[in-house]
């Protein structure tokens, strides 16, 4: 039992080690990340979670069409490249080194200690990193899913109310407008969203809103007054 | 020097370099992968010297399991960052395209009904006009050229191109709209300004109304 108890002790001061040391690592990225540069630059225990961030600062220039912050980022490169001879080259070897150490004193040395913690670091992060990072990207996609849905409804009710706002022009007596209705129109017709059209021949307008049963909440509504200055106006509702 | 610590240097110049060469050329995932494949062969070369060294054989196993479990969570992390930044880049090129082809069809499309709408009022009163003529006294000087359409919304010409195009054959007016910053669905798609694979619309007035079109 003594002996069972000795061959586990160096593993839990390992494990405490590796606990105090990842606290101490945390609270290290924390303060740095209120500072003005991104962590990007600080050596990670994952390291494309920093190439990651590189590739969406870079995807955000592309869309702004802003290519002059990226030279700024190639320095976070250096920092990518300490973490990666951290992980792959230095513990591993700290950690053969101490274990041959030790083996040889017949007792855990300090490097084996300082090794195996940190070890165990750089094989535990990763696993929770992963779970953190499946569980954000899933909430992400959904919520982009929604706003995609969004999209396509405010793209058909565009398309849609320029064709109402044509038809309305080609009426040749307007009090026609007050049968005019949805089911006048192929494209409503063949939607998969659900449309609302209400005509007003006194004032020539028209108001038509779309919305599903896909997005809760959400409505989009046009009013159409082909006659003035403005012949649109959008609103929206969630 | 001791053979240990040549395995040292030789990993940390194999790692390092197989990172910052591809990167720095603009590769950063290709430099991520490569460098975690030498980083692979380091580690085989590092358990082999260790397990010649070890004299307990339970420390050779521990070894092996750490260094596998490293390589295979880092393998399997790198690979789901990778995924989720392709992933964000195509959401953010997705949302540029939305928002340029909106801007377009609003700004041009509209633009073209209020060209239409005169149109219909001058053939009501009874002048017999083209479409062509009433577009042409519309738009006025915004019409150059060099058959460059001058939009409303000046700012918008900053981020986006506009030409105009008339056949008096068929009394059309059309204006083609390509946006620089949104590389659309055909990569091989030939721009109007000599280009290739941007966004672009078509938004033609007729005497029969506006028709618009993403061509690409």
């Amino acid at each position: 039992m003594k002996d069972k108890t000795n061959k586990w002790l160096p593993w839990l001061s390992s494990v405490l080690i590796g606990i105090i040391i990842s606290y101490a690592l945390i609270t290290i990225t924390d303060s740095y990340s209120m500072s003005k540069y991104p962590d990007v630059f600080l050596p990670s225990t994952v390291p494309s979670t920093q190439v990651n961030g590189i590739s969406v600062i870079e995807s955000i220039n592309e869309f702004s069409g802003d290519e002059t912050t990226s030279a700024f980022y190639k320095g976070a490169r250096a920092g990518i490249t300490i973490s990666l001879i951290l992980i792959f080259v230095v513990i591993p070897f700290l950690f053969v080194k101490g274990t041959i150490q030790s083996e040889k004193r017949e007792n855990p040395t300090a490097l084996w200690y300082t090794g195996s913690a940190l070890m165990l670091i750089i094989v535990v992060m990763p696993m929770i990193a992963g779970a953190s990072k499946i569980h954000w990207f899933q909430n992400v996609d959904k919520s982009s899913q929604m706003s995609r849905t969004h999209d396509v409804m405010r793209m058909e009710l565009t398309d849609v109310s320029f064709i109402i706002a044509e038809e309305i022009l080609e009426f040749d007596d307007i009090s026609v407008l007050a049968e005019f209705n949805a089911e006048n129109i192929t494209e409503i017709i063949n939607s998969e969203f659900h449309y609302l059209l209400v005509t007003n021949p006194d004032d020539s307008s028209a108001t038509i809103t779309i919305s599903s049963d896909k997005v809760n909440n959400f409505t989009a509504t046009t009013i159409i007054r082909p006659y003035s200055d403005q012949i649109f106006k959008y609103q929206r509702t969630y | 020097m001791k053979r240990e610590y040549k395995i040292l240097i030789g990993g940390v110049f194999f790692t390092g370099l197989l990172f910052l060469i591809p990167s720095l050329m603009g590769y950063i995932w290709a430099g991520l992968f490569l460098s975690l494949f030498g980083s692979v062969i380091y580690l085989i070369v590092l358990y082999r010297y260790g397990k010649k060294n070890f004299i307990n054989t339970d420390s050779g196993k521990v070894t092996l399991i750490f260094l596998a479990l490293l390589i295979v969570n880092s393998l399997a992390i790198f690979t789901f960052d990778y995924y989720r930044a392709d992933t964000q880049r195509e959401l953010l090129r997705e949302i540029r395209i939305t928002i340029d082809s909106s801007i377009i069809e609003t700004e041009i499309r509209a633009e073209l009904l209020e060209v239409y709408r005169a149109y219909l009022l001058s053939n009501e009163k009874g002048d017999d006009v083209s479409v062509i003529e009433v577009a042409t006294d519309f738009f006025g000087e915004r019409l150059k050229d060099d058959q460059r359409f001058q939009v409303k919304t000046a700012e918008l010409e900053k981020e986006l191109n506009f030409v105009y195009y008339t056949d008096p054959g068929s009394d059309s007016f059309a204006i083609f709209s390509t946006a620089p910053l949104s590389q659309s669905w055909d990569d091989d798609f030939e721009n109007w300004n000599g280009s290739v694979g941007l966004l672009q619309t078509k938004t033609t007035l007729t005497k029969e109304g506006v028709t618009h079109e993403r061509q690409n």
